[in-house]
């Protein structure tokens, strides 16, 4: 049995997910921290524009921050679904476990113009 | 236009505006990072679209709030004076202000705004000129946003796409019936720090040389297209002289300010002939001037020559603006245009330049033609002269273009001026940067091309870092001060050629070097390196028409169809010379002493001299 090289991947790339959560909005914060408070004094008035304004900018903040936490959710329930070692000798599933096989696939995908990404 | 105002503070808004755009940024890096990690796993990466349309979402959001600024300045670039505070600008809005409304209304107040000043009837100072350019740069802008440019095309009457360059030109156009503005426009002024010209302003203040002609170069090219029309009609004082600018640029700079020095001249002028009439009233007219017979008369004297000097200053400026010139058209042939292409217009310094002929696609030569002895502002018009008959014969048709240049004063006078090495080392730096600033399309070739005195500055200039393709010497005064080989010029190997007639006085001043400041250098024709070229027959192709000989001959060379001029229209066109060959020199006993003879070879009508190709 070998380590599942896509499992790992997939680990990988939910991890990178929360990192980048990190680096849109650090400590939790609104992704355009700041900014409603810097339109208060740079927007005057009228108030209830820019109190529109300030509400649509926060709806894209926690909607973007909700397509990072989606995307994590979904890279840990395909992780979830690979096991976490693989016979290298097994017809269907053994190419999981050499990570150069990973990359042709992953090369195939690329320059297949029907696949989906 | 009434309802509620609003009022933004313009630099606080735009920061906004930077940190909705930065923080959208930051999630595409992250975002491509994440997709990518994702794809090495094989997973289908399902958000992405979701995450587009999120992000397009902020993108129109921050497009929203630039708008609104974009109002605000636009309202208070004079559009309506709100009397805001400074740094503070209002607008007022009607009802429901979503960003479509806003973007209608920038549109039809640039409509209406722009239009205005375009309408001949409108009367133009330098501060419209000052709110045409935010309102032309915010209309780039918006050239892609069929809400504003619609709005604009129904408020102004322009229908079809947006041409914000034209809309330049056009009021460009109107600077030649509004000569105070032109006044206006000619007069330098701080840039604001914010300025897409604060580059080409630094460029130009980083004074002469080389560096600066590159980086003139490289900051105008950084410019929109609408900005590079912009500054011709905003800032032609910063460059319609400056070295690195296009040359339709400074042609366009060097009309205004032309209008403008035409201007100035009629006023001088009247003033001067108010003035006079009161002098020449005797006795005088006001009290006061009652000064002695002597002093009127010198008085009289003195403004009778500056009155005289202003009608020719108006006189030179008229034949610029309205004068015929030749161009070269499609098919070949010599048509003619209004107006002189002025590339270097600076009265004050003596110095002048134009264009002769045309820079496009089908020039694949451009010389540069500096004068001697004599020339001055008032000669321009024999070196225009001069640089067409080469144009209109060179071939095939359009191929060359020349550039009549006067870096300054030049001397005189021959007997005492013409031997100081002075004017040439203080025209030698501007020579250089100028060659360096030629427009060249498709990288045609530059010869440059002195005549007499115009030689010694063309060697100082080689001599200062000037490096062209080619160099002509034509009954040069020398090869430039203090230089007595090639290894002084930047480009010892530039392919150079002289030309000295038999008999021109210049070979007495030739090779004589006194000091620093007396003579230029050694004698070109005498130069390891250079091609000394045949001057021979007044016709080249009538062996009859005598020798080009003699003082007549200094000018003479510059006759069409005589050998020199043919030899130097091919050096220009890049294609094979007549090569000079020495006299046979024969020695005539007689008394009280030998007489000696020299035969040209030129002297036999079957004698054709040998060729060489310019490279």
């Amino acid at each position: 049995m070998a380590t599942n090289q896509v499992r790992r991947l997939l680990v990988g790339a939910a991890r990178r997910v929360e990192q980048a959560q990190w680096g849109v909005a650090p400590y939790g914060l609104d992704l355009f921290t700041g900014c409603a408070a810097a339109l208060d004094d740079a927007w005057v008035s009228p108030s209830t524009a820019r109190a529109r304004f300030t509400e649509d900018l926060a709806g894209v903040g926690s909607a973007v921050a909700g397509v990072f936490c989606g995307q994590g959710e979904e890279f840990w329930a395909e992780a979830g679904d690979e096991p976490v070692e693989v016979d290298p000798d097994d017809d269907r599933h053994g190419w999981k476990a050499d990570r150069t096989q990973v990359r042709v696939r992953v090369a195939w995908r690329c320059q297949n113009p029907y696949w989906g990404w | 236009m009434s309802g509620v105002l609003v009022s933004i503070d313009v630099d606080a808004a735009r920061a906004v505006v930077a940190r909705i755009r930065a923080a959208v940024s930051t999630v595409a890096e992250e975002w491509a990072d994440v997709a990518e990690a994702g794809r090495q796993g094989l997973s289908a990466v399902s958000v992405l679209p979701r995450l587009g349309a999120h992000l397009d979402a902020a993108e129109a959001l921050a497009r929203d709030l630039e708008a609104r600024i974009d109002l605000a300045v636009l309202v208070n670039t004079g559009v309506v004076n709100t009397g805001a505070p400074p740094g503070v600008l209002v607008y007022p809005v009607n009802g429901e202000d979503t960003s479509e409304v806003t973007r209608a209304r920038i549109g039809r107040l640039l409509g209406s705004r722009m239009g205005s000043l375009l309408d001949p009837d409108h009367d133009l100072d330098a501060h419209d000129v000052a709110r045409f350019e935010v309102m032309a740069r915010m209309l780039a802008g918006y050239r892609t946003d069929p809400v504003v440019t619609g709005a604009f095309a129904a408020e102004s009457g322009r229908p079809g796409p947006v041409d914000v360059v034209g809309l330049v030109g056009e009021l460009t156009a109107r600077v030649d019936e509004l000569p105070e503005l032109a006044v206006d426009l000619m007069r330098p002024v701080d840039l604001d720090p914010d300025s897409p010209f604060t580059a080409l302003a630094a460029a130009a203040r980083t004074g002469a040389g080389l560096d600066q002609v590159a980086a003139t170069r490289r900051a105008f090219a950084n410019l929109s297209t609408v900005d590079q029309a912009l500054v011709e009609l905003r800032y032609p004082w910063l460059v319609g002289n400056l070295d690195g600018i296009p040359y339709p640029t400074r042609i366009a700079a060097n009309h205004t300010a032309v209008v403008a020095d035409l201007h100035t001249a009629r006023g001088q002028r009247d003033a001067l002939a108010a003035q006079l009439a009161e002098l020449e009233q005797w006795p005088p007219a006001r009290p006061g001037l009652g000064e002695p017979a002597v002093r009127a008369a010198q008085s009289v004297w003195q403004v009778r020559a500056l009155l005289a000097a202003a009608e020719e200053r108006i006189a030179r400026n008229e034949m610029l603006l309205n004068g015929p010139t030749q161009h070269i058209d499609d098919v070949g042939r010599a048509t003619s245009r209004t107006g002189h292409q002025v590339v270097l217009f600076d009265p004050a310094n003596g110095r002048f330049a134009e264009l002769v002929g045309s820079l496009d696609a089908r020039t694949t030569n451009i010389g540069i033609l500096v004068p001697g002895t004599g020339a001055n502002e008032d000669t321009t018009g024999g070196q225009y002269d001069r640089a067409w008959d080469f144009v209109r014969r060179a071939d095939p048709p359009g191929s060359l273009a020349m550039v009549t240049y006067l870096g300054g004063p030049m001397p005189q006078e021959v007997l005492f001026d013409a031997v100081s090495s002075r004017y040439a080392t203080n025209l030698a730096a501007g020579l250089r940067d100028f060659a360096a600033g030629v427009d060249r399309p498709h990288s045609a070739d530059v010869t440059v091309l002195g005549h007499s005195y115009g030689g010694s500055v063309v060697g100082a200039a080689e001599a200062a870092g000037m490096i062209v393709d080619r160099v002509v010497h034509v009954e040069s005064a020398g090869s430039g001060p203090g230089v007595w080989d090639t290894s002084a010029y930047a480009d010892p190997d530039t392919p150079r050629y002289s030309m000295t007639a038999p008999g021109d006085l210049i070979a007495s001043i030739q090779g004589l070097q006194v000091q620093d400041d007396l003579g230029h250098g050694a004698d070109p024709d005498l130069l390891d390196g250079v091609v000394r070229l045949e001057t021979g027959r007044w016709d080249h192709e009538e062996p009859a028409s005598g020798l080009l000989q003699g003082p007549a001959s200094h000018s003479g060379v510059f006759t069409p169809g005589s050998t020199a001029w043919v030899n130097m229209l091919n050096v220009l066109t890049g294609k094979d010379v007549w090569v000079y060959q020495a006299p046979v020199t024969h020695i005539v006993p007689a008394y009280p002493r030998a007489v000696r003879i020299e035969e040209y070879p030129m002297e036999d009508p079957d004698y054709t001299p040998p060729t060489q190709a310019v490279p």
